[in-house]
């Protein structure tokens, strides 16, 4: 195994330095085989699945902004899951196009590039599940990048669901076309830490994204997320999402921006965030930016984070609930809104085990009752 | 002569240093049904919720006795479990929680096994119907947006569904239209039995009409200043809080 220490996160801003949030450190470990036995791939035989990427080009690699070519450099020659996926033109796939992929303690380092192209008018849903066995030291580091053509409509579901003893390293570039829609939901439950950035190119007028994220952050995990939208065009609308749960000593830094850039009259913006802290020792960075390059644009940013009140507990209590109890379905609640939108009931249930397992270890903090 | 249900002696309580419940005596039996009165900034509230096991409230002397059990040191989810219920005067909301679930969880916790889904679902609608309540109401999150009164409805339809043994109505009256209380009113009356009690606050009468009242009691300044019998609450209403208390 190769380590190389990294930077994930070439901020095009110089804003950063001062925070100290500009950059995630991060290790990339090249596997020492491309074997695939741990990928599967379902979809019906509509859908194009291919191992190479011939053929296949962008005008701008939207996934190029979230990092060096270093780190481009070193996916490309080490990647050893490497899929196209494509959906064709005026398809609708009925049923979920489903990605499994799965770190074992044989098969412990996983480097993914993935490039799904979801070809003008289709419409889709594709769920990409990151899984591990066994408890063995395990590296993900994966590149997705997305290409949604005109009045195309992607919804891209992933859970990252590794055990504990996994690194996991992740970017996802997107670029919208004109009235083309993609939906994103992205569960970061799992893993000993994760830095995971995305970057979406509104670039076709009336495009659109939402993109969601849920995560938890418990122990001394360390949760990196960098979010970027930038709006090229006109009338494009981009949201943003975040909802986690910080326990023990876990630490968070989400920098999220919102980039409008000239040409993107009557776009509009959104990025949310609501952070649920259970325990003082947790630390929780946010650092939202947007930049205006055009007059008429609405952005709007919202945040808000904290523990639970007295009263909300002492009401939950008085209810039966024990405090973890309470505290649990506080946390869940954070994640309702974000889940409600999700059909898939099995994994729905198992991104929410992975926060009822963490309140149960105890990484929280009781408020003496 | 029949055990106590509650037994309060002597109780004195705080919040941030300030005397609240100034030597509280309450006895409670089951079968009874109990009226709490008093001015604003008596104390009801805090004696409601130091019942309840509120945090907030330091209890400094006496003690609360459940059952012939001490639950002065009890966390409220205990003596929620040990068969105690508060409808709030003020229910907090809870976004992200719906109704259903939220009782779903209390009937867990309270039973400590797995809720059976249908029966659990037959019986909330049956409740939900008999409170005049939209079955909707259940999918929405707990009391977020819900109008006073309808919070009050959702405070009495979780007494329905968690069947306690003593049940604390905090001014679930007040906010109410009269047909409201009439609901509310009977919804209690048929809540209530030989084994059960019920400690009622209130500024306002009506919610009394459909139940047999075996004490009054008046507080003021933090203590139980009068006690007497259905009578009293005439009196109060006619004459205000001075006829009872000078
Ligand atoms: N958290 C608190 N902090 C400070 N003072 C408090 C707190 N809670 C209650 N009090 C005070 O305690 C006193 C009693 O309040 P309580 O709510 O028990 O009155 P009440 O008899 O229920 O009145 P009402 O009829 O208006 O509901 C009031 O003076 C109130 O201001
Ligand atoms: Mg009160």
């Amino acid at each position: 195994m190769i380590t190389h220490a990294k930077k994930i996160d070439r901020m095009p801003e110089r804003t950063w330095s001062w925070l100290k949030v500009n950059t995630a450190d991060i290790f990339l470990y090249a596997p020492e085989d491309k074997k695939e036995e741990s990928v599967l791939i379902q979809a019906s035989d509509k859908i194009e699945v291919r191992k190479d990427f011939t053929g296949v080009t962008f005008k701008t690699d939207p996934s190029k902004h979230l990092m060096n070519e270093e780190i481009e450099s070193f996916i490309e020659q080490n990647s050893n899951i490497r899929y196209y996926i494509r959906i064709p033109k005026n398809h609708k796939e009925e049923e979920p196009i489903r990605i499994t992929l799965e770190i074992t303690d044989e098969y412990n380092v996983i480097g993914e590039d993935i490039v799904i192209e979801a070809e003008e008018n289709s419409e889709s849903t594709i769920i990409v599940e990151y899984r591990s066995k066994g408890k063995e030291e395990g590296y993900h580091s994966g590149r997705t990048r997305v290409l949604v053509h005109e009045k195309a409509c992607l919804k891209l579901v992933r859970a990252q669901l590794f055990h504990d003893e996994v690194k996991h390293n992740d970017i996802l570039g997107a670029q919208v076309q004109k009235e083309g829609k993609l939906t994103m939901i992205q569960a970061e439950m799992g893993s000993s830490g994760s830095t995971a950035g995305w970057n979406v190119l509104l670039s076709g007028e009336e495009s659109e994204v939402n993109l969601d994220l849920v995560y938890v952050g418990e122990k001394e995990k360390k949760l990196d997320f960098t979010s970027r939208i930038e709006y090229q065009a006109a009338k494009t609308n981009g949201q943003v999402r975040a909802r986690g749960v910080l326990l023990g000593k876990s630490k968070k830094i989400l920098r999220d921006t919102l980039d409008f850039v000239s040409g993107s009259k009557e776009a509009k913006g959104r990025e949310e965030e609501d952070v649920l802290m259970l325990s003082k020792n947790v630390r929780n960075i946010s650092v939202p930016l947007l930049f205006c390059g055009e007059d008429d644009v609405q952005g709007e940013h919202a945040a808000s984070s904290g523990r639970p009140s007295d009263s909300t507990l002492f009401y939950l209590m008085s209810r039966g609930l024990s405090e973890a109890e309470a505290k649990k379905l506080l946390a869940e609640s954070k994640f309702a809104a974000i889940l409600e939108e999700m059909k898939e009931e099995a994994l729905k249930e198992e991104i929410l085990s992975y926060l009822r397992v963490a309140i149960e270890e105890g990484g929280y903090m009781s408020e003496g009752f | 002569m029949q055990k106590n249900l509650l037994e309060i002696k002597d109780l004195k309580a705080t919040v941030e240093g300030k005397l609240i419940l100034n030597g509280v005596d309450l006895t409670i039996r089951p079968g009874e049904v109990h009226v709490l009165m008093g001015p604003n900034g008596a104390g009801k509230s805090t004696l409601a919720n130091v019942i309840m096991g509120d945090p907030r409230f330091e209890v400094e002397e006496g003690n609360i006795v459940f059952e012939g059990e001490d639950i002065s040191k009890e966390k409220p989810d205990a003596r929620a479990r040990k068969g105690i219920f508060l409808s709030f005067q003020a229910p907090e909301e809870i976004p992200g929680v719906t109704l259903e679930n939220f009782l779903r969880a209390s009937r867990a916790a309270c039973s400590g096994k797995p809720v059976k889904i249908f029966a659990f679902k037959d019986e909330l609608s049956e409740n939900m119907k008999a409170l005049g309540m939209d079955e909707a109401y259940a999918k929405r999150y707990l009391n977020v947006g819900f109008s006073g009164g309808e919070k009050k409805k959702s405070e009495i339809l979780q007494l329905a569904m968690m069947n306690p043994k003593l049940a604390i109505l905090d001014e679930t009256d007040s906010g109410l239209d009269v047909d409201a209380v009439k609901l509310i009113s009977e919804n209690i009356a048929r809540f209530r039995n030989e084994n059960n009690a019920i400690l009622i606050i209130t500024h306002i009468t009506k919610i009394l009409q459909n139940l047999p009242i075996d004490y009054v009691h008046v507080l003021a300044d933090g203590k139980i200043v009068k006690t007497g019998d259905a009578s009293i609450v005439d009196t109060i209403v006619q004459e205000g809080f001075s006829s009872v208390l000078g």
